[in-house]
């Protein structure tokens, strides 16, 4: 049984909400999505790296020449309010500018091995949020709106399209030493959709990556123990009304019972070569680059395995004012800051790009990497720098985005998004288009009104396309 | 003007009709145009929307039609896409996300059509004429014929012909539908059933085997009634219904957001529903007391606790998301208060008025404005903490103390009258003529210190610093000391110092003549007339110069004598207190200045009432600094330039968020904010005569003659400010006397009695709160954007129930009144039907929490509306309410439904059997400990911090704390059956298997089984049942301990049914 959107919409609506069939079906409508799509889909999963704490695009993927020009000046254009208050004047890149790849991008050399993959990227450098504060400026990335309560994207999408794997959640969130972003973890809830959608953490820094996972007794007796359970379920069932729910609820211990098995198999890289660990970097003397590597490794399983989306976290270097929760937040230390944690997320990536790649996977993968927001073209203290959200970039890549391309344009400083301006909602109508779904129609109705994750705004970035 | 208006404008539309048959015409614009002027206009129209490029705001393009061809064929209503798509035939669905037109509007389409669509509309509207084509009242005219927006109207139907149908007025009401549908209800569920049922509805909690027992013993016809009552006696009760209001008022214990700072005293808020339930409080008492409790002339007391209860009922305002460290206040306040807004209507009204933010609402009767009359009354206040004791309680030993210190104020006035022919000798002695404190030593190089360390340094540095400074200015010629210092002068520099005095006097009075003239705000705290905002016990209004506070312990009876102006300590520093200016603007180019003193008391300034401090853009100070003087408000002036702020003080254990120690203090006297600074004009000698003088035993008199004058005046309770400096300066420096050792017997047993009445006063207990400040009209937004201001709306109730424009402050007490009157058309039924939900599964109204045009409507409105009417009639008492509903007979039917009730009413809405359901998180976990019979804490009590939620019981669907829940959803996730399998059960199965199987009479294996099936499922196991169990024991080496976690685990432990 699937359920497309609209029609889900109004199966909850109608009250059907609390039947556990419809949290069954989430998990087990398998890939007949497709067939209910608003359009063909181009993609099947994302994968979100997600920088928290704000990586600062002058100095990565939208370079500007005019910081070098006009080091130390003051800044000739209104200064916006930012939450350090404590503005310096225009603060040039320690990074140098090159053209990369077939296509000509200009970025800094701060990610040599992304910059190396440009004829895969699609930069996007008008992007703006309306927040310069890290929970506010999550939430806003994540679900559309700035607090808490909301579905995040990953819910949405799991929510528009079910899990192709039944097994394992559609949503998973990957941590390996890494904190929580300020907010909590309401940034990867289900909001008011069904919980089947939320964020699942799989934490590879532990023995058991999912909270209770581990089978508390042995499984032949957990089998026992659960034929029994079921046999009394049945006389249950059969007792009262609404069975159907009775029968979904044991499924979903069922559904348990093998995600004991499927996740320690899928978290157990022992069977992977050699050569791909050390491509993703798994071996590097680096740490934290060597636990990001595990991370995207995973995601790249995941997404073989059929889970919708996946997101990335970043550990801190402690470095500037980044600590767990935000690990990219140089205010202070930007070069020192800034390069450690480039380097951890730098090899990573861009392997799992070219992995994907040569599993001919990339098309049908969409890879975004965002923060919350940009950072000042001008100083914050002597070398670091403020949030800035008037103007930063994104880029997206796989998933039926035109590589090597760029969208929009900061002013000639960087600070404020000037030509195609870009916003949150732009990014998931864009994102939810290549998984074949209408931005305007994943809505859910809620305290009397159809929510959506993309409020009441959001254009589709045709241009980037292919 | 108007009249040549009009009538250019009926020429125009005699034009335009010309050719239209009158009857015609009328018919359009009476059934038509109205229709299509509220429904269609906002996507397609000539001006600036025009989806699917059609516009229908005009003859011309409407006929026309847009991109999927002809909208309209005269004649041919069948063949015409608006009758299609209005009638949401292939695939087209009109008006777009909006619930269907009613079939007489269809038919008056179709109607249309057939004669032809006749259409005066000729020419093209402009957006004047778009925003003009509904009008407001109109529209809200006729969507406020809704059903929810009329009067509660029923008949009871006949009695039902079944026996046990007949005792409760409930089932008539439910039968008769039933009888309608040709439904047989299902037979009365057994008393096993029954009872566990009962339990769980009502306290959330199973029975317990002597339950059990007692009530299948209890063969009396009163039997199941007096579980009933005994349940609705029992704490329990409250604990489980207060987690269902709590859900409504979104309850949290932080803000969320980075930080995720904590709200002080949340949980007061808690168990005030808690306790008001289990007494069952009337419900339009308890909604008064949501809105405006802190008010109410006579506040509901608890006699056992002394807690004014009705004072915690606005807590819930406070529980709201905010933002962190803010950079935008407005935009911040705007979506706190919308917070508020949204659900103080959904949990009290069911409605959305939140939606009216940006334009009136889209399909109910509210309009923009009303969303802005209820936003000027929530910002007409201050997010606080208030005193939750009762007026008793707060007054304590008040009276008392200002009688003793009436009598010491004459006491120490004769003592030190006494002491004035001694007068030089003692102020040689005085500490402030000695040589300055030495500044501590600097931490050697590579000392850490602790952070406790630190503090003891910084405060002990802060004490020298205070001192010192105190000597410095001992000769200044505004001093009370100034003139003493030269007395031993030759009297040339006598005059000099005199003539010194005059032009500094002069010119500081000048000085602050003018910085006051020139001040963008300036507050005067020494007179009466200014306006100000206090709570707490603390302060009684402006203070009279002289009045003077003790101390409470240590060596020195009194702590100070004042000036006038306002104070928080003058009975005790345990005392609350709370001031606030009014609102004033951030000015480009000033500063804003406090005269004030003070201990452990935190200065803000709020921006747009953010109530939440952060280092860099909204700094908090705590003033530790016990003489008056002025000092430069804590803020990022220049940074929040053009915005509104205000200025408040708050005792220690009130401050937001993170709340300091039980004693503290302050005195404020003025508020400035300007270009130029106010500058101290000291109290000299010579403020207070106008002698020549000239040598040192003149100076000597003046001295003793001053003195005396003042300590006389000081004695009678009237002096002047500068007076009262000038006394405190003698007995600040214990030249007249304070030492508790050098005062004599009576005074001292005097002062110890203060201190033991000082003693017993407690210290005030808090919860979350408002306070009245000053009262705003919120101009409307347009479009909801702040930077569009248009005018101000008055404070009023929604203008669909009436009323006028609020008078009273911020107009709280006047909306709490309004949500209670008969005009009010939802609050009962919302509540009602609520209770309806969790008793019976769903209620009548399925959406709960949407009583509007897009929520469903009433299965039984006849049903919901006689509940209302008998809980009003009833004294709005929720217990009766419920009890009337669990008594009935459809709350006992057995949860069997028949083969014609799957075909009939497959969702159960008329209630032919009970609908089993999920229990919700909190009873899922209670209800496992209960039966493990471990001591735990009920999961109402567990701390809901936003950035840290239970898992387990998110898990289990309870929901984020964001806005008004009444109806939960129940989801399967595999994370519960983990849980349940890998961490709870096998936790809990062996205790559970210990207590059920503690009897020693339990011998063979069936007994065993039998207890340990009424112990977990509260009913005997089935035949079928024991055959299964047996068969697992004999298989898996009679392993009880997995069969228990088996049954743990199995669905009927978390069911209700």
């Amino acid at each position: 049984m699937y359920i497309n959107p609209l029609d889900r919409r109004r199966f909850l609506e109608l009250g059907f909400g609390s039947l556990g069939g419809l949290a069954l079906s989430s998990f087990a409508n398998a890939e007949s999505a497709s067939a209910n799509l608003h359009h063909q889909a181009k993609a099947k999963s994302v994968i979100l790296c997600y920088m928290s704490g704000g990586v600062s695009h002058v100095d990565s993927f939208d370079p500007k020449p005019m910081l070098h020009k006009m080091h130390g000046k003051p800044m000739p254009v209104k200064v916006q309010k930012t939450q350090f208050d404590n503005n310096g004047d225009i603060f040039q890149s320690p990074w140098k500018m090159k053209k990369w790849g077939q296509s000509g991008i200009e970025m800094t050399d701060l990610f040599p091995n992304i910059a190396s993959c440009a004829d895969d990227l699609a930069v996007v450098r008008s992007m703006t949020a309306k927040f310069s504060e890290h929970a506010q400026g999550n939430f806003f990335m994540h679900t559309g709106f700035p607090f808490l309560g909301y579905p995040s994207a990953g819910a949405w999408i799991n929510y528009g399209l079910g899990t192709v794997n039944e097994n394992l959640p559609g949503y998973v969130v990957l941590r390996n030493k890494t904190g929580i972003m300020h907010g909590g973890v309401s940034n990867y809830g289900n909001g008011f959709l069904p919980a089947t959608t939320q964020g699942s953490f799989f934490n590879l820094d532990r023995k058991t990556p999912v909270d209770h996972i581990k089978p508390e007794r042995p499984m032949e007796i957990q089998r026992k123990n659960l034929n029994l359970m079921s046999q009394l379920d049945e006389g249950f069932a059969n007792r009262i009304a609404k069975a159907r729910q009775i029968k979904s609820a044991v499924a979903n211990y069922e559904t348990a019972f093998k995600m004991q098995t499927e996740v320690p198999e899928i978290t157990d890289l022992s069977k992977e070569p050699e050569h791909i660990k050390n491509m993703y970097g798994m071996n590097s003397q680096n740490k934290v680059m060597a636990n990001y590597a595990h991370q995207c490794l995973m995601a790249r399983r995941l997404v073989e395995k059929g889970v919708r989306f996946v997101e990335l976290t970043c550990a801190s270097v402690g470095l500037g004012a980044g600590g767990g929760a935000n690990p990219w937040d140089q205010h202070g230390d930007l070069e020192r800051g800034h390069g450690a944690m480039a380097q951890q997320v730098d090899q990573p990536i861009a392997a799992l790009i070219k992995d994907l790649k040569q599993r001919g996977l990339l098309d049908s993968t969409l890879i975004i990497f965002t923060g919350e927001f940009g950072r000042t073209p001008f100083s914050q203290g002597s070398n670091g720098r403020d949030h800035n959200p008037y103007g930063f970039s994104l880029w997206l890549a796989g998933g039926g985005i035109k590589g090597g391309t760029t969208y929009g344009a900061t002013d000639e400083l960087g600070y404020y998004a000037v030509d195609k301006v870009a916003t949150v909602y732009d990014l998931w109508a864009t994102v939810l288009h290549q998984l074949g779904m209408d931005h305007e129609k994943l809505t859910y109705r809620y305290s009397g009104r159809d929510i959506r994750l993309t409020d009441v705004h959001g254009e589709v970035w045709h241009d980037i396309l292919t | 003007m108007k009249l040549f208006f009009i009538s250019l404008f009926s020429v125009l539309a005699v034009n335009a009709a010309d050719k239209i048959p009158a009857d015609q015409l009328e018919f359009f614009e009476s059934k038509i145009r109205p229709v299509l002027a509220e429904s269609c206009y906002e996507c397609h129209n000539s001006v600036n929307k025009k989806k699917g490029k059609l516009a229908l705001d005009w003859r011309e393009p409407m006929m026309k039609g847009g991109s999927e061809g002809l909208t309209i064929v005269p004649g041919k209503p069948e063949e015409s896409l608006l009758i299609k798509s209005i009638r949401h035939e292939d695939d087209l669905e009109m008006p777009s996300k909006a619930p269907k037109l009613s079939d007489a509007v269809i038919a008056d389409f179709v109607k249309w059509i057939k004669m032809g669509a006749p259409d005066p509309r000729t020419e093209k509207p402009n957006a004047e004429d778009l925003e003009k084509a509904v009008s407001w009242e109109e529209v809200r005219n006729k969507r406020s014929k809704w059903w929810s927006f009329q009067p509660l109207k029923y008949e009871i139907p006949p009695k039902p012909e079944y026996k046990d149908w007949q005792n409760n007025p409930v089932d008539s009401f439910i039968f008769a539908k039933l009888k309608d549908l040709k439904l047989r209800p299902s037979e009365k569920a057994d008393k096993f059933t029954l009872l566990r049922r009962v339990h769980l509805v009502l306290t959330g909690l199973p029975p317990s085997t002597e339950d059990i027992h007692k009530f299948i013993a209890d063969k009396s016809p009163e039997a199941y009634v007096k579980v009933v009552d005994k349940l609705l006696s029992e704490n329990a009760y409250g604990e489980r219904w207060a987690r269902h209001w709590m859900d409504w008022y979104r309850y949290a214990e932080s803000h969320g957001s980075e930080g995720d700072p904590r709200i002080p005293y949340a949980e007061a808020y808690r168990d005030y529903l808690i306790r008001a339930l289990n007494n069952d409080v009337p419900y339009d008492l308890l909604l008064k007391e949501h809105i405006a409790g802190d008010l109410l002339k006579n506040p509901r007391i608890n006699k056992e606790t002394g807690i004014n209860e009705s004072a915690i009922g606005p807590a819930h305002f406070r529980l709201v998301p905010h933002g962190f460290g803010v950079t935008d206040a407005y935009d911040e306040q705007i979506t706190f208060t919308d917070n508020q807004i949204d659900v103080l209507t959904k949990a009290m009204m069911g409605v959305t008025v939140s939606c009216a933010r940006c334009h009136n609402h889209k399909f109910d009767p509210i309009s923009q404005k009303d969303f802005y009359r209820l936003y000027g009354i929530m910002i007409s206040n201050k997010p606080s903490t208030v005193v939750i004791d009762s007026e008793e309680k707060q007054q304590k030993n008040k009276k008392e103390i200002a009688q003793l210190k009436n009598e010491l104020r004459k006491d120490f006035a004769d003592i030190w009258l006494n002491q004035l022919n001694n007068l030089p000798n003692l102020m040689e002695k005085a500490d402030i003529f000695k040589p300055k404190l030495p500044e501590l030593p600097k931490i050697p190089k590579g000392k850490k210190l602790s952070r406790d360390e630190r503090n003891k340094r910084n405060a002990e540095q802060n004490r020298i610093r205070q001192i010192n400074q105190r000597k410095q200015l001992a000769d200044s010629p505004i001093h009370p000391f100034g003139l003493w210092t030269v007395k031993d002068a030759p009297s040339n520099k006598i005059q000099a110092f005199i003539n010194n005095y005059k032009n500094m006097s002069e010119s500081v009075r000048k000085e602050n003549n003018e910085a006051i003239k020139e001040a963008d705000f300036y507050l005067d705290l020494t007179d009466p007339k200014s306006e100000y905002y206090t709570s707490g016990n603390g302060i009684d209004g402006i203070s009279p110069a002289g009045s003077f506070a003790l101390n409470s312990h240590g060596d020195k009876a009194i702590m100070g004598i004042y000036s006038s102006g306002i104070y928080s300590h003058l009975t005790s520093t345990k005392h609350a207190a709370i001031f606030s200016t009014g609102n004033f603007k951030v000015t480009e180019g000033t500063s804003l200045n406090i005269k004030m003193a003070g201990q452990e008391v935190q200065a803000r300034t709020p921006i747009r009432n953010y109530p939440m401090t952060h280092g860099g853009l909204h700094p908090a100070t705590i003033l530790k600094d016990e003489e008056m003087k002025w000092h430069r408000g804590p803020g990022r002036w220049h940074y929040w330039k053009g915005d509104t702020a205000h200025f408040e003080l708050r005792t220690a254990k009130d401050i937001i968020p993170r709340t300091g120690p039980e004693r503290s203090w302050f005195g404020v006297q003025a508020v400035l904010i300007g270009k130029k600074t106010l500058k101290d004009e000291g109290a000299s000698i010579l403020d207070f005569t106008k002698k020549n003088i000239s040598g040192k035993e003149e100076i000597i008199a003046l001295y003793k003659e001053i003195l005396t004058t003042v300590i006389k005046k000081w004695a009678t309770g009237k002096m002047s400010d500068k007076e009262a400096i000038f006394l405190q300066a003698f007995v600040n420096e214990g030249i007249l006397k304070n030492d508790l050792k050098n005062l004599p017997e009576n005074v001292k047993s005097k002062i110890n009695h203060y201190r033991k009445l000082e003693n017993e006063i407690p210290v005030p207990k808090r919860a979350p709160g408002l306070m009245e400040a000053e009262v705003i009209d919120q101009p409307l937004m347009t479009r909801g954007d702040y930077k569009k201001e248009a005018e101000k709306v008055q404070r009023e109730f929604l203008e669909i129930f009436g009323g006028k424009p609020y008078k009273t402050n911020s107009g709280r007490l006047e909306l709490a009144e309004d949500m209670v009157s008969t005009r009010n058309t939802l609050k009962s039924r919302v509540l009602v039907n609520r209770i309806w939900a969790y008793v019976f599964g769903e209620g009548i109204v399925k959406s709960t929490d949407n009583f509007g045009r897009l929520g469903s409507k009433p299965s039984h409105p006849e049903l919901l509306d006689f509940l209302s009417d008998n809980f009003e009639k009833n004294g709005w008492s929720i217990k009766k309410t419920l009890k009337l509903m669990v008594t009935s007979r459809a709350f006992m039917s057995s949860s069997q439904n028949s083969a014609r009730a799957d075909e009939v009413d497959p969702e159960n809405v008329y209630l032919s059997y009970f609908t089993p359901r999920r229990l919700d998180a909190e009873a899922i976990h209670d209800t496992l400990y209960t039966i493990a019979g471990r001591k735990f804490q009920r999961a109402v009590f567990d701390r809901v911090i936003r950035n840290n939620l239970n898992s387990f019981l998110s898990d289990f669907n309870r929901p984020t704390p964001v806005s008004t829940v009444s109806r939960r959803l129940t989801t399967n996730v595999p994370a519960q059956a983990l849980t349940m399998m890998n961490d709870i059960t096998p936790k809990l199965s062996i205790h559970t298997m210990n207590i059920a199987l503690k009897q020693k009479t339990l011998k063979t294996d069936e007994e065993k089984l039998q207890a340990l099936f009424l112990h977990c499922y509260n009913r005997p196991p089935t035949k079928n049942e024991l055959r299964i169990c047996k068969e697992f024991l004999s298989q898996n080496d009679n392993d009880w301990k997995i069969m228990t976690e088996a049954i743990l685990n199995s669905k009927e432990i978390i069911y209700v049914y």
